[in-house]
């Protein structure tokens, strides 16, 4: 769907909210009943609440199945606060969103580095826990009876009312705030925070690699989601002006959730269009009287069966451009523009990375024994052996995601042992994998975008708000990025799913996006594995490019013809240790290499060079 | 010759909409050796994931022992007699060795226990290291005793073809020097093998005929003595493009 | 000191079942890294249909084992029908979200046939209590803890010395390896779902003298004892059963000591913490990240 429908629509929606109050009187009959208002006005809330379980579920990948309990928690402290210390209406629902959103945090910030079912069960427990508490706690939270006689609010001495005939102000409130949260959560999805969110779901190792702070992340996006919740219950509890335990049970958690997937998690309008269904079809189960549950369970069955991806989802993807074949452009194409990524600093010859006596042990294997190695600034450094040498788990050492069991990393002229893998990233190492990791359901562009993150200065208030700064670092961001995929010829795939390129293609992008980074120092981990002859030229026409212009490339190689046609020097690993190290000539003509690359069984080839 | 063991028409393997192996025929003679070489990423692992039911192809036909096999499940592979050595070994290394070469067995466990009795003794006596660490727990067997206990337990099913991965991978020439003359006389004693290599070097000096892949493809295939001086398996092993 | 036997052993006998269910989830987690997550359901099935069975005449020996069998049939459909499709890619949680749905359907419809109250199920266990030091305890109620053990050791029996039990074992290590040995992936996993939905209805029909079945019965249980696999880290037969014993224990002492209804507020918050402390579980192994 693209922007602009979707703003078509969300006016549209919006109109149809502001009319609704008044159909009576354009139809002259009773309609709605303050009933039916009050009906459409939890349903809204609802959609404040979904919105925000939208962002943890559909962008942060992460499941909570305690999500009323978030819920119930604003709207705890919402009736509290107005009967147990007077709180007027708009800071209690300040504390309302803010508590929760605090607590959410709490429980993310150790949670979320177990994701899946764990994650599952924790939120699970805490809904339970919240549950138990309120009704076992009578002195506080008046147990089954709940928290009667909250005083209807106020904003400025006016009284906000929910009555159709007599003052109905608190509705158009709470689709002010529905608009809001619209509009929050669609800036969110399309800033730095949405992509990083996104891109920790969906490749954690490479957003790791990209700069990304990945348990912050999750703990924002688990915050966030916390803080709608907080709303949506505030809000509640002032509409009802009664609250109790059995509004936020389990069974709600669950609705949530069915209402964030029927509607198609992921996708902006999803959760509204969730809420709408599965709010009207529960009016309709309620007819099934003791089946009702029942129902309830055969349509969270069904909605998965048949439209795992919601309604909105299996809209787009039916609506979604047919196949069309689109030209690739040459690359590397140094377009202008790309100074800021590749033009270099004045420390050519320095040692851009220094590792002494590295060892790497898992368990009882020892991948990396004792290596001592330098890479010089602005040159070629490969890195070659048979398979299982140790070429990989080097490069994990020097990236982060592989603590040394023994010696020490410098970067930069600074220790870099220890540090995690998106600070060293955010010094200036960038990354390719073994297998490229792309985030595969973001568009090129996006993938580009990402490696951007850590350039972004827009705090997240600008962002929410769109504020001027974000606007340019955004316009920014996006020409650069385009300028990168000129340079690896993917400018006509900008807006395809990551996934759905070839092989050569995702290749090239995930070079881009370690370049969007802006690095000093680039580790290609086989970046000509899978590509063809021609590719390769290209590549090495790139890699030596870069070097030229000042930056510092490790690479992990096999085909030994690039290595010789791009390398200003060659460390040999086999076994875990250094068994030489030179300028490509050199390495070409040792017989310990010849030995320990291509074996030593009688090779006809050796035979023929005799 | 009577038909091949194994052979394959215009095999390709895709996963979502990348291909990994584009199109490859390809056969295996009865008794035959055959190897197929190439770098990482050209596609071989991907082709022997698809032979071994692994995978399922996206396009063309497996035929294995005058049968259509294409799609089949591993399993069921396994039942019709195609062992397969993983790359990387996989070798069940929270149970014992015994338990491992028992588990190779297993789709005859039940019909034929004296005839696995007597393999189990044959390959014992094929790898002697694997009979003096019986009980150990296969996990803690160094990496070229796990590669023995690998193609031990591909033995243990009676296969008509035995397809191996990656023999070569994170072991060190002296074990390499080790099991290739027990694969020569497997082979000798009728079985039939494909070997999947990316040394080679070795690959060449065992088998009678080498394909070569690249890219997903088989851009040459012929008898190994021949591969092994075709210039452009010179280029590509050893960079002397220059030079040769 | 009288007080604290009788929690210990009440705690010994709640936390038994908890240790059975946790074996239950942990049968199916090692053969699918996906569990039936209402498994609950299961045991409750194993009470109630054993009720039902009796109201309808047949004697207890045969009402318990048609449960059982009913029960593992059910385990098998739910693999096949909503875990499998929903487990095809690692980190899946779609199979999470399915059998939530048959764990609501299940529950609802009977509340809905059954009716929301608990009915009891005879026992000659459960009519006298033993007294032991002054506490007394049915011997019902001590059934539970034997039947813990015997299960867990038969259960690890099974996976050691059966050739079945290693395929299980293989295919709970790596999937593709046990394909390659000839080991139908697929089928181990769905009997692995069935011994799970057996073993829950039995310790729902052990379980019923002392508690009455109801529709209700395995929904808490359920979680607690996925709580409970989880903080023993899913690794072994043995550290599971342990862990829902302690925990069963703790609840008793909590209930005992500060009172009932901080039990489970008190209770989840330790299992949230303990998971805080441990993520791999208190006898898991921590996993290489590989990269």
């Amino acid at each position: 769907m693209s922007a602009r429908i979707g703003f078509l629509l969300l006016a549209g929606l919006a109109a149809a909210l502001a009319v609704f109050p008044w159909v009576g009187d354009l139809i002259g009959e009773r309609f709605p009943t303050s009933y039916e208002l009050r009906l459409v006005m939890r349903a809204m809330i609802l959609g404040i609440v979904a919105i925000g379980l939208n962002i943890l579920v559909g962008y942060a990948g992460l499941v909570s199945l305690g999500q009323a309990a978030l819920y119930g928690l604003g709207a705890h402290v919402a009736a509290l606060l107005a009967l147990k210390a007077g709180f007027p209406f708009v800071p209690a629902l300040v504390l309302s969103v803010l508590i929760p959103a605090a607590v959410g945090a709490m429980l993310a910030f150790p949670t979320v580095r177990v994701r899946g079912v764990y994650l599952a069960v924790i939120t699970i427990a805490f809904g339970l826990v919240f549950v138990n508490i309120l009704r076992e706690w009578v002195s506080f939270t008046g147990g089954a009876s709940g928290l009667v006689g909250i005083p209807r609010p106020t904003i400025l001495g006016e009284r906000l009312g929910a009555t159709r005939s007599m003052s109905f102000n608190y509705y158009y409130l709470i689709m002010l705030f529905l608009l809001a949260s619209v509009a929050v959560q669609a800036a969110l999805v399309r800033s730095r925070y949405g992509r990083a969110m996104r891109a920790a779901a969906q490749s954690e190792n490479a957003a790791r690699a990209l700069g990304i702070n990945v348990v912050a992340i999750r703990t924002l996006a688990f915050a966030i989601s916390a803080g709608f919740a907080g709303l949506g219950g505030g809000l509640f509890a002032n509409l009802a002006l009664f609250v109790n335990y059995e509004t936020f049970t389990f069974t709600t958690s669950i609705e949530l959730l069915l209402m964030v997937i029927l509607g198609g998690s992921g996708t902006l309008a999803g959760p509204l269009v969730g809420t709408t269904v599965l709010f009207s079809s529960t009016q309709f189960l309620q007819g099934l009287g003791e089946w009702q549950t029942f129902g309830y369970g055969v349509l969270l069955a069904l909605v998965l069966f048949i439209l795992p991806r919601g309604i909105v989802g299996s809209l787009m993807r039916r609506g979604g451009s047919g196949e069309t074949s689109r030209a690739t452009g040459a690359w590397p194409n140094w377009v202008d523009g790309l100074e800021p990524v590749t033009a270099r600093h004045d420390d050519a010859g320095q040692a851009t990375l220094a590792v002494r006596g590295l060892t790497l042990r898992f368990g009882g294997l020892t991948a990396v024994n004792d290596v001592t190695m330098e890479v010089r600034a602005g040159t070629v450094h490969a890195l070659i052996g048979p398979n299982g040498a140790g070429k990989s788990s080097l490069l994990n050492v020097v990236s982060g995601f592989y603590p040394a069991t023994l010696g020490t990393v410098t970067v930069f002229g600074e220790t870099a042992g220890g540090l995690p893998p998106y600070v060293l990233a955010r010094r200036g190492i960038a990354r390719t994998f073994q297998n490229t990791e792309l985030f595969g359901q973001m568009t090129v562009l996006e993938n580009v975008l990402v490696g951007q993150h850590p350039h972004f200065r827009a705090s997240f208030l600008e962002t929410v708000l769109r504020l001027p700064r974000f606007r340019r670092e955004e316009r920014e961001a996006m020409a650069e990025a385009r300028r990168l995929l000129q340079f690896v010829g993917l400018s006509a795939f900008a807006d395809d799913e990551a996934r759905n390129l070839p092989f050569g293609h995702q290749r090239r992008l995930e070079i881009a996006r370690a370049l969007a980074l802006r690095p000093k120092l680039l580790l290609l981990d086989e970046p000509a594995a899978g590509l063809t002859h021609g590719e390769i030229e290209d590549l090495v026409a790139l890699i030596r490019g870069l070097a030229d212009r000042g930056m510092t490339i490790v690479l992990v190689e096999h085909h030994v013809d690039m290595i010789m046609a791009v390398s200003d020097r060659v460390t040999v690993l086999d076994y875990g240790e250094v068994i030489a190290d030179g300028p490509p000539a050199t390495i070409q003509a040792d017989p310990r290499v010849i030995e320990a690359y291509f074996g030593h069984a009688t090779l006809p080839a050796q035979k023929v060079e005799a | 010759m009577s038909q091949p063991i194994l052979s394959l028409s215009a095999v390709r393997v895709a996963y979502g909409r990348i291909e990994a192996v584009r199109g490859v025929d390809l056969a295996v003679g009865r008794g035959a050796f055959v190897g197929i070489i190439g770098s990482n990423g050209a596609g071989k692992t991907s082709l022997m994931r698809a032979i071994s039911g692994v995978v399922r192809p996206a396009g063309g036909t497996i035929t294995f022992d005058g049968e259509d096999v294409t799609g089949r499940k591993s399993h069921e592979m396994v039942a019709r007699g195609l062992a397969m050595v993983p790359e990387g070994r996989m070798v069940f290394s929270d149970q014992s060795v015994r338990d491992n070469l028992m588990l190779g067995a297993y789709t005859r466990i039940g019909r034929d226990d004296a005839g696995v009795a007597d393999d189990l003794e044959k390959v014992l006596g094929l790898f002697p290291r694997l009979a003096e660490r019986i009980d150990q727990v296969a996990g803690t067997l160094s990496g070229g005793e796990q590669q023995m206990l690998a193609i031990a337990r591909g033995l243990l099913s009676r296969p008509k073809l035995l397809v191996i991965d990656e023999l070569s991978l994170g072991l060190a020439p002296k074990i390499l020097d080790l099991l290739f003359p027990v694969l020569t006389a497997l082979n000798r004693d009728g079985l039939s093998i494909l070997l999947v290599e990316q040394m080679a070097s070795y690959a060449l000096a065992v088998t009678e005929r080498t394909y070569v892949m690249e890219n997903g493809r088989v851009i040459l295939e012929g008898a190994s003595t021949d591969v092994a001086v075709d210039p452009r398996v010179l280029d590509a092993y050893l960079g002397r493009r220059g030079a040769a | 000191m009288e007080a604290v036997i009788q929690y210990l052993l009440t705690g010994l006998s709640a936390g038994s079942v908890y240790g059975l269910i946790a074996l239950g989830f942990y049968v199916m987690w090692s053969a699918a890294k996906a569990v039936n997550f209402t498994y609950g359901e299961m045991f409750m099935l194993g009470g109630v249909l054993t009720v039902v069975l009796m109201e309808l005449g047949l004697p207890l020996p045969v009402a318990a084992l048609t449960a059982i069998a009913a029960a593992a049939l059910a385990g098998a459909v739910i693999e096949r029908v909503f875990v499998r499709p929903f487990n095809q890619e690692s980190n899946a949680i779609g199979w999470m979200l399915t059998t939530i749905a048959v764990g609501i359907m299940i529950e609802a419809s009977t509340t809905a046939t059954y009716g929301p109250l608990g009915r009891p199920l005879p026992s000659p266990l459960a009519e006298e209590p033993l007294r032991i030091g002054g506490s007394g305890i049915y011997p019902q109620e001590l059934l539970l803890p034997v039947a813990a053990i015997l299960i867990t050791l038969a259960l690890e029996f099974f996976y050691r010395r059966t050739v079945l039990g290693r395929a299980m074992r293989a295919v709970s290590f790596n999937r593709v390896a046990a394909g390659l040995v000839g080991i139908d992936a697929d089928r181990i996993t769905l009997l692995a779902f069935a011994m799970a939905g057996a073993l829950g209805a039995l310790a729902g029909f052990l379980v019923a003298p002392v508690i009455q079945a109801s529709a209700s019965m395995g929904v808490i249980v359920g979680l607690k004892g996925f709580m409970v696999a989880i903080i023993a880290g899913i690794a072994n037969a043995r550290g599971v059963v342990v862990v829902g014993i302690l925990y069963g224990i703790a609840e008793k002492l909590i209930e005992g000591f500060l009172s009932t209804a901080a039990r489970d507020a008190i209770g989840f918050t330790l299992m949230i913490l303990l998971l805080l402390l441990f993520p791999q579980g208190l006898f898991g192994r921590a996993e290489v990240r590989k990269v």
